[in-house]
């Protein structure tokens, strides 16, 4: 992946951004990742996504960390399959570790405590997405604000 | 092809039953396109009808054959802002397919990996994929939902 350190992204017509290759900070994400740079692309886009392809074990995002805007990780399936999910993954969330061992996402709000992000089996190669919008569209509807705060609960599934 | 009455059935997005594991974490489930050329399941996180305060509405799609219309029909949204991805399915800076897509007013023929930032206001839609040689994801995404329907508008024709 010579070439690829930085990511250079072409607007080719107003709005509408050529997505360039550029290399993991991940040894073992061995293909060209993609990613959308929002406002560095196109002035006011508060939305930025990153695409990686896991094909082997890899641990992302140490150690523990927040920040002030509101960030969505996707385990998906690659394209023929999103729907499925042959991986074993596990994920520290607020104040606990979550398995993943299906096609999912993860919502973390602004200033809550999350990663590292730790695929400890690839059984298929899968899609990471990692998207994230700006502090100042970090707001979320009035409404919101009424729910009671989060609680990281048991998987419901497993009370059965 | 999707008909305009086919719109109704993104109310058919209630029929996707995600599943919330945690208060954060939901197993996305696959559905069925309206669109009949797409034909693996796609799977859309819902933001708020899966997880209150988690804004960000996003479907994929697995897309390997051409498709007449996707959007069916030209339109605005006055107050949200949306994002549309077309990039290869196996390599994602692969791009062996023709698109046209029709954003602010004009037609744009597009034969490389994108993305197009559509702010609010701005007209976008249809796409068009007149040929597939590899297949494509394709990612529709939103942050907010629209608080006033979308405007429809009669598209200029192609220069």
């Amino acid at each position: 992946m010579a070439g690829m350190e930085k990511l250079k992204n072409v607007v080719r017509e107003p709005n509408v951004v050529e997505l360039k290759p550029w290399k993991s900070i991940h040894k073992e994400i061995k293909e060209p990742m993609i990613t959308s740079l929002g406002g560095f692309d196109v002035p006011d886009n508060v939305m930025s996504m990153g695409f990686a392809r896991i094909t082997e074990p890899v641990c992302m995002g140490s150690p523990t960390h927040k920040h002030p805007h509101d960030q969505w990780i996707y385990l998906i399936g690659e394209a023929d399959s999103f729907d499925k999910l042959d991986a074993d993954i596990e994920m520290t969330l607020g104040d606990k570790v979550v398995k993943i061992n299906y096609p999912c996402y993860v919502f973390i709000p602004k200033n809550v405590m999350h990663c590292p992000l730790d695929v400890k089996r690839v059984g298929k190669p899968f899609i990471f997405i990692d998207a994230r919008v700006t502090e100042e569209a970090s707001v979320r509807p009035e409404k919101v604000a009424k729910h009671v705060p989060v609680k990281y609960i048991a998987n419901p599934r497993k009370k059965k | 092809m999707a008909k305009p009455e086919d719109l109704g059935k993104l109310g058919g997005l209630v029929k996707l039953k995600n599943l919330r594991h945690e208060s954060n974490l939901v197993e996305l489930k696959g559905w069925k396109s309206a669109h009949k050329s797409i034909s693996l399941p796609m799977i859309t996180a819902m933001g708020e009808r899966d997880i209150p305060g988690s804004q960000l509405v996003i479907g994929f799609a697995y897309i390997d054959q051409p498709e007449e219309k996707i959007g069916i029909k030209a339109h605005i949204h006055p107050d949200r802002d949306q994002w549309i991805f077309l990039f290869g399915a196996r390599d994602f800076t692969e791009f062996d397919a023709d698109v046209e897509f029709y954003l602010d007013d004009e037609w744009h023929k597009i034969d490389y990996p994108f993305y197009a930032y559509i702010p609010k206001g701005m007209s976008h839609e249809p796409l068009r994929i007149t040929r597939v040689g590899k297949p494509l994801i394709f990612i529709d995404a939103r942050v907010e939902a629209d608080k006033q329907p979308p405007v429809w508008i009669e598209e200029k024709p192609r220069k």
